[in-house]
């Protein structure tokens, strides 16, 4: 029977591709394969070199002391890659003095896989990433879908006013008479 | 700000004033837009302009129609659009508060175009916390008040608020002081 149940590299990395642990000088110590294919160069990097702090960042400073009182919240990072900026949602763990991150990158639509050149298959098993880009395409659609709906009602409605000007800009007045003699 | 907020000042006056008045207050912001989207993003200046209107036709200050518009973003719009989360998002105020960093950082990306406030909690207390507001917009610290008292009513707890520093005093950030 195994007294303490640990877990090494090879299975964070599984489970947490884009995973990352850092010293107390945030220096990066060991990625997941799935943010070295982002940022090969990382591991021996600094965090500060990396990445941002998206949420929080005002509160936040880059330091180990002030990142360990963070351990509790949702946290928003900022990849500074060449030409894009890509966003990892995560959670970070204090763990035999250093600072472990798990997340994965943040998809706001299906097209992002292809931007950053992703595939499905470099997240997690478990990561709900593919079911949440299926919602959001979704969502992007009804709300196209509205909107057109929308443009076509201002449009009538303009036509409408138009229309209506008509009458009032007559010189002639028009009349409509039913057949018992009321005027309408 | 996205279009919710928008429509959440429409149905704050509509709602307590009536429709003519809404339609004052459209006419003086001279906002031009007859329905605001929900998940589409405006300019900040029109809800500026909206809440600036509303107080010059209501003829009371600005900082009770942003008080009142707090109170019926949580109360109104946030429960109806988002009841369910809403509530999920803690058991009682002090719970509610303590997450209140977390559902702002999620709701960043929920909408990528929002800049959402950032909120940090400390100093928590069995019946205290304080509560930091960090914000690239001006002036809306009195819709905070109005948010944290709905939030109030919305647990049925009585709360007292006080502002205890604010950019317009020129500290960084605003901080209130939460006693339930």
């Amino acid at each position: 029977m195994v007294e303490e149940f640990r877990i090494g590299d090879n299975d964070l990395e599984k489970l947490f591709p884009f995973y990352f642990r850092m010293e107390t000088k945030l220096q990066i110590v060991k990625a997941g394969k799935g943010l070295l294919k982002l940022y090969p160069g990382l591991v021996g990097n600094n965090f500060t070199d990396a990445f941002r702090f998206i949420r929080p960042s005002f509160s936040i400073k880059n330091t180990y002391d002030s990142i360990a009182e963070y351990t509790n919240q949702v946290i928003i990072i900022q990849l500074q890659l060449k030409n894009q900026k890509l966003l990892i949602r995560g959670q970070m763990l204090i763990i035999q003095e250093q600072i472990l991150f798990v997340g994965s990158p943040w998809m706001a639509k299906v097209e992002d896989l292809e931007k950053y050149n992703l595939l499905v298959t470099d997240f997690a098993v478990h990561d709900p990433v593919t079911e949440m880009l299926q919602v959001l395409k979704v969502r992007q659609l009804a709300f196209e879908d509205v909107q057109k709906h929308h443009d076509g009602l201002v449009k009538a409605n303009k036509e409408i006013s138009d229309l209506a000007k008509f009458p009032s800009e007559n010189p002639h007045p028009i009349l409509r008479i039913s057949f018992s003699g009321t005027i309408k | 700000m996205y279009g919710i907020v928008n429509q959440a000042i429409q149905g704050l006056v509509t709602e307590q004033f009536g429709e003519e008045t809404w339609q004052k207050v459209k006419e003086k912001s001279k906002v031009n837009i007859d329905t605001f989207f929900n998940n589409e993003s405006y300019e900040d200046k029109v809800t500026y302009d909206l809440a600036g209107a509303a107080a010059d036709v209501l003829g009371i200050p600005l900082s009770e129609v942003l008080i009142a518009f707090g109170e019926y973003w949580v109360l109104k719009t946030g429960m109806k659009n988002y009841g369910s989360l809403m509530k999920s998002g803690g058991g009682n105020l002090k719970e509610f508060l303590i997450n209140l960093p977390n559902f702002h950082s999620r709701v960043m990306l929920i909408y990528p175009n929002l800049t959402p406030p950032e909120f940090r909690v400390s100093n928590v207390d069995e019946n205290s916390l304080q509560l930091h507001y960090y914000s690239q917009r001006e002036g809306l610290a009195d819709f905070v008040v109005g948010l944290l008292q709905g939030l109030g009513k919305m647990f049925e707890t009585a709360i007292t608020i006080d502002l205890i520093k604010s950019r317009s005093e020129g500290f960084d950030h605003e901080i209130c002081s939460v006693h339930w």
